[in-house]
């Protein structure tokens, strides 16, 4: 019979104990996953814990010893105030993952509700204007817009996450529009619609649960992009203000440094590039277990 | 930010009525180290010169800029120039004398002086600049350089006369700054609003191109007065934004002269191809604390604050160990400077203070900096001398327009003032002292200061001046309106390749007789 | 054929309508009297009035929007508060700069991305095919300015090639010095490059997988041959295509790259324009940027129907 063939979606994500384990498993089996894991946990660790385990205050100046490179002492070198390189770069993760994981989410909300809208009512005038709208956020060059957007509503985090998870919408508006499309048609949603369920309900209960990996598993990935995005706003000064820590505003305010002091700047950068690998060989790995 | 009211000279010449006699004519500008061993001047080629941030305008009336000026300096010249020596003398004017009672200055111009447009350069001219800079309308920053001008009369076409209300003292000095700049009316009128960006002048180098954000291109005027100069066929001022790469541009030669030098890029200088020109500055680098409201309107705290800033770690740690500790707005190098001046750094003085003022654990106040890596530095260095009296200080970065924005209008409660250097007092200190001047509404207001400021600018007499600023540079730093720390130096980067190049001390250079070999 | 490229074009005059008034909205998203902003909090109410009937901020909201769109149709973007300029003129003087940096971006692009990705699908799980990782992982996890300042920190610092790579004195010409967008290009390749590569290595492995391609390889042709008269050629379209798509991107990433490498282009004026609060500014240069994309987005769909007849279009 046909109707046994087709599966739930909702499988998917309300599996059985049994799936999710092999599929936990499954992830684990490949070591760069596991790793990538682990570094995710140990940096954010890093970030919670900066006060224990960063090994000097991130603000403490310490003039005698300014531009002091890599030593055991300190292992990223000092800056041109005698701070720790490697204690700013462990405080300087809370901003870094605040910022990046706060427009991510925000713009997974935000993407989301506008495409489980499109996709629920297609081709309608709603649908037109809100992935038409999608479309024309789109061609904005992406760090012209957050920039633009960062320094008219004003320095600060808040203003900083808005700005960047607006550039981040529409791609989840995008995917979840397709997959409500396909998954609209669906027998258990026709069937719902057809035991009288309200729009809203068919939704919320039936729609969006089965969507929900695919935008997780994006939001994943896009959590490394927004860390870029946000150094690279911090680089150009839209950020927190000094002396707190953040590795894009670290790298940019010690540019003069180059020659003569590069660990100020590639400190910051390994910061960067380590937290993104970590963030996006997980969103991969992720990929890989839902597709 | 740089405020600049480039008014140079030295005042010797005002005394005299005649200013041709007393100073003689122009001098030969060979002061570089390099340019006096290697002879022969070279006509022609290409002069680059690195700077370390872009153009806003070139119109003289509108410019507050250093670097605006400094090319500018070239596009129209000056009315009087600045000798290497530190002397005022003629240049497009030839001549200019000043009445008994210090009301009249009666200007007489070069015969047949031609604007690069063609039209002639007349007294006319100078009349129409003036009163554009006077017109409310044209907002222009230079008005105090005008002073109390009543009457601006055309006697003929290479002569007028200018008549003020009262004494003004520095007048003959800002003749060689922006008021000294004269454009031609006709370019004025057509081009209107985009002048700024279209400027035409009758100096050595006729404004041939200008890239938004990018390099300004000069070419030689063929017509310009002095015959045979200038050498140079091409100037292009490149805004070479980073630091180091504006040293690495000098090492390597794509860049001839490096203005200025990041003092943190002195090591990099490389011998074989360029060296430092280091000459002492004018201008102040001063810590402005406004004093019309909240903590820092209590005398005490801004005299905590003095206490507390080690002035020599400053220098050390932002100045790399340029320049000299300031105490006042007068640098060593001013005629006014007052050598016995100065305030220890004491953090036993600070925390006494701060029990006087009524809060022994101290308070908190934000500082306003530019986003650049050096207010960066100097903003935490700050923070951190201070945090060791238990005063703290918030520091927000802001972009340019903003800073500017707020210093003008009084929006902050602490922000940075780098005022470039002119030999006249009057010009470094006037406009942040005079309470019903005051351009950085930092609210301070002490009858006595702006008595003693204005009858130095009314007075000739030199000695009498010099008393009147000292006794100002006192009163500042028991009341600290501003904290007073550096008096920088003038840092150039200058490739062997350049001769007949001359650092001054006010940072004007004059590119008329500077050549280049290969 | 005609209807679908018909469709597009409407498409794309929809996102430049609707880009416009996201553009428009930017300024009116200030909270508070933008003149007021834009001249600091204790302007004199009689500037205030003044750059309000400037800027046209007097009038009701929706009076404004239709004005800027009629003066936009006109190809009026207003008069820069800084240089005092049509904005027009700014754009015109810039835009060479950032086109001429782009495509010298994509041809580097090109020139690494091609022969590494098309190899890496070949021999796939093979050395080229980790060198292809190897280079889109640091596309990924490095933003541009690091890969910036590392480039000057090698070329500049320590294998002192700063002549050749002509990383200062960008405010000249490529047409003079066609070296001065050789660092800055390569930075902004790099991230191009990498997935450029994944991309072309998918299809590579695709087209030598298919049917068609095992049957012609049964005919005793020369594995050389198979490579570049059938493999190569199917994996080319999409890869060129999807750099078209990367236009977007790549406009964001030349912002910052002509921050550090001075380089006199859209994105110093747009930058320079955001901080001084010069709005006009900043609205014009959006606009030609996001214009700029729309109408390549538009051209690499037409050229794909063209010469890809699988694509629907409906």
């Amino acid at each position: 019979m046909l109707t046994v063939t087709i599966p739930d979606p909702r499988q998917e994500v309300t599996a059985t104990p049994d799936i999710r384990h092999r599929m936990l498993r499954r992830f684990s089996r490949r070591p760069i996953n596991m790793m990538g894991l682990l570094l995710i946990v140990g940096i954010v660790c890093a970030g919670l814990g900066a006060h224990w385990i960063a090994p000097y205050p991130a603000n403490a100046t310490h003039f005698a010893s300014a531009l002091r490179p890599p030593s055991w002492h300190h292992l990223f070198g000092t800056d041109s105030l005698g701070r720790d390189v490697l204690s700013r770069i462990i405080y300087g993760t809370n901003a870094s993952l605040l910022a990046s994981m706060g427009a991510v989410g925000l713009a997974l909300g935000a993407g989301t509700v506008i495409g489980l809208a499109a996709g629920y009512w297609p081709h309608s005038l709603l649908d037109e204007m809100l992935m038409r709208l999608m479309d024309a956020i789109l061609v904005i060059p992406p760090l012209v817009l957050a920039l633009a957007l960062a320094f008219i509503l004003g320095s600060g985090m808040v203003n900083a996450i808005f700005a960047i998870s607006v550039i981040f919408s529409p791609q989840f508006a995008r995917v979840v529009r397709s997959k409500v499309l396909t998954v609209r048609t669906l027998p258990f949603v026709e069937a719902a619609q057809s035991a009288g369920a309200g729009s809203m309900r068919i939704l919320w209960r039936h729609i969006l649960p089965s969507i929900l990996q695919p935008i997780l598993v994006l939001g994943t990935l896009d959590v490394g992009s927004a860390i870029i995005v946000e150094a690279s706003l911090a680089y150009l000064g839209l950020g927190l203000q000094p002396p707190a820590p953040s590795w894009g505003f670290m790298v940019s305010s010690n540019v003069n440094y180059l020659s003569q002091a590069p660990w100020l700047i590639f400190g910051p950068s390994l910061a960067i590039a380590l937290t993104v690998w970590a963030v996006t060989i997980v969103g991969q790995g992720l990929q890989e277990l839902s597709s | 930010m740089t405020i600049t009211n480039k008014v140079t000279g030295a005042l010797v010449c005002l005394l005299g009525a005649s200013l041709l006699a007393a100073c003689g004519s122009t001098t030969n500008s060979s002061a570089s180290p390099t340019a006096g061993t290697k002879t022969a001047t070279h006509a022609g080629g290409t002069l680059t010169i690195g700077t370390y941030t872009t153009y806003e305008t070139f119109d003289p009336a509108t410019s507050h800029t250093l670097l605006d000026q400094q090319i500018m300096d070239n596009i129209y010249g000056t009315l009087l120039q600045v000798s290497p020596s530190g002397q005022i003398v003629p240049n497009m004017a030839t001549h200019v004398s000043v009445s008994a009672n210090g009301l009249q200055y009666v200007i007489t111009l070069r015969k047949g002086l031609q604007f690069q447009d063609g039209t002639p350069f007349t007294a006319t001219a100078i009349k129409y600049n003036w009163e554009r800079i006077l017109n409310p309308a044209t907002a222009s920053v230079q008005v105090s350089n005008l002073g109390p001008v009543s009457k601006i009369t055309v006697n003929s076409p290479t002569q007028l006369t200018v008549a003020f209300s009262q004494p003004f003292a520095p007048f003959m000095d800002n003749l060689t700054g922006p008021i000294g700049m004269i454009a031609s009316p006709t370019a004025i009128q057509k081009e209107g609003a985009s002048f700024g960006s279209h400027p035409v002048g009758a100096g050595p180098f006729a404004f041939q191109s200008w890239v938004p954000n990018g390099a300004v291109t000069l070419t030689r005027y063929s017509h310009y007065w002095k015959t045979g100069y200038p050498l140079l066929n091409t100037v292009i001022f490149d805004p070479i934004l980073s630091a180091s790469t504006l040293v690495d541009s000098l090492d390597n030669g794509q860049i001839q002269i490096a203005d200025v030098l990041d003092p943190t890029q002195l090591s990099q200088v490389q011998s074989s191809t360029a060296h430092v020109s280091e000459v002492p500055g004018l201008g102040w680098f001063g810590f402005n604390l406004n004093s019309a409201s909240g903590p820092l309107a209590n005398v005490h705290n801004r005299r905590a604050v003095q206490y507390a800033i080690n002035r020599a770690v400053i220098r050390q740690l932002v100045f790399h160990n340029t320049g000299s500790l300031a105490y006042s707005q007068f640098s060593p190098t001013s005629w006014a400077y007052d050598p016995h001046l100065s305030v220890p750094y004491s953090t036993a003085q600070a925390k006494k203070e701060l029990v006087a003022a009524g809060n022994p654990q101290g308070f908190t106040f934000t500082v306003q900096a530019q986003n650049t890596s050096k207010y960066i530095t100097l903003t935490q260095v700050l923070q951190s001398e201070l945090a060791k009296v238990g005063i703290t200080m918030h520091i927000q970065l802001l972009a340019l327009s903003t800073y500017l924005t707020n210093l003008n209008s009084g929006a902050y409660q602490a922000n940075f003032i780098n005022m470039s250097g002119s030999l006249d007092p009057n010009s470094v200190s006037y406009i942040f002292d005079e309470s019903s001047v005051n351009v950085v509404k930092n609210g301070f207001n002490d009858p006595v200061v702006n008595h003693l400021m204005n009858a130095a600018l009314t007075t000739p007499n030199q000695t009498a001046r010099t008393k009147d600023y000292q006794q100002v540079a006192q009163r500042m730093s028991r009341d600290v309106p501003m904290v007073d720390l550096i008096n920088p130096a003038i840092l150039l980067g200058v490739g062997h390749t350049v001769h007949g190049f001359v650092n001054f001390p006010t940072q004007y250079f004059y590119l008329g007789r500077v050549s280049v070999s290969h | 054929m005609v209807q679908y490229v018909v469709r597009r074009l409407l498409l794309s005059l929809v996102t430049a309508w609707l880009v416009a008034t996201i553009v428009f909205s930017l300024v009116h998203l200030v909270p508070g009297n933008p003149a007021l902003v834009i001249l600091g909090v204790q302007a004199s109410p009689a500037d205030v009035h003044r750059l309000d009937q400037e800027l046209h901020l007097n009038l009701p909201v929706w009076h404004q929007y239709g004005d800027w769109l009629g003066q936009l149709l006109m190809g009026h973007l207003g008069t820069s508060l800084i240089y005092n300029e049509p904005v027009i003129h700014l754009i015109f003087q810039s835009l060479p700069r950032t086109i001429e940096l782009s495509l010298v971006a994509m041809i580097l692009s090109v020139i690494i991305g091609v022969p590494v990705g098309l190899l890496a699908g070949f021999h796939h799980g093979g050395l080229w095919d980790r060198l292809s990782l190897g280079i889109a992982t640091l596309s990924v996890v490095l933003p541009g300015f690091v890969i910036a300042l590392v480039f000057i920190y090698l070329f500049t610092f320590r294998w002192h090639w700063m002549e050749i790579a002509g990383i200062a004195h960008t405010g000249i010409s490529p047409w003079i010095n066609p070296l001065v967008y050789l660092v800055p290009g390569l930075t902004l390749a790099i991230g191009l490059a990498g997935p450029l590569m994944r991309v072309l290595r998918v299809e590579v492995m695709e087209a030598a997988g298919s049917d068609y391609i095992r049957t012609v390889r049964m005919m005793g042709i020369s594995e050389r041959r198979i490579l570049w008269k059938w493999v190569f050629k199917n994996a080319l379209i999409p890869g060129l295509t999807f750099l078209g798509t990367q236009l977007a991107l790549l406009m964001g990433g030349v912002v910052i790259i002509e921050e550090i490498f001075a380089i006199p282009g859209m994105g110093s004026l747009i930058v320079t324009a955001i901080f001084n609060k010069d709005y006009p500014v900043v609205q014009g240069g959006i606009l030609a940027m996001a214009f700029m994309v729309i109408i390549v987005n538009f051209l690499v769909d037409t050229v794909y129907a063209l010469i890809d007849p699988r694509i629907s279009y409906h």
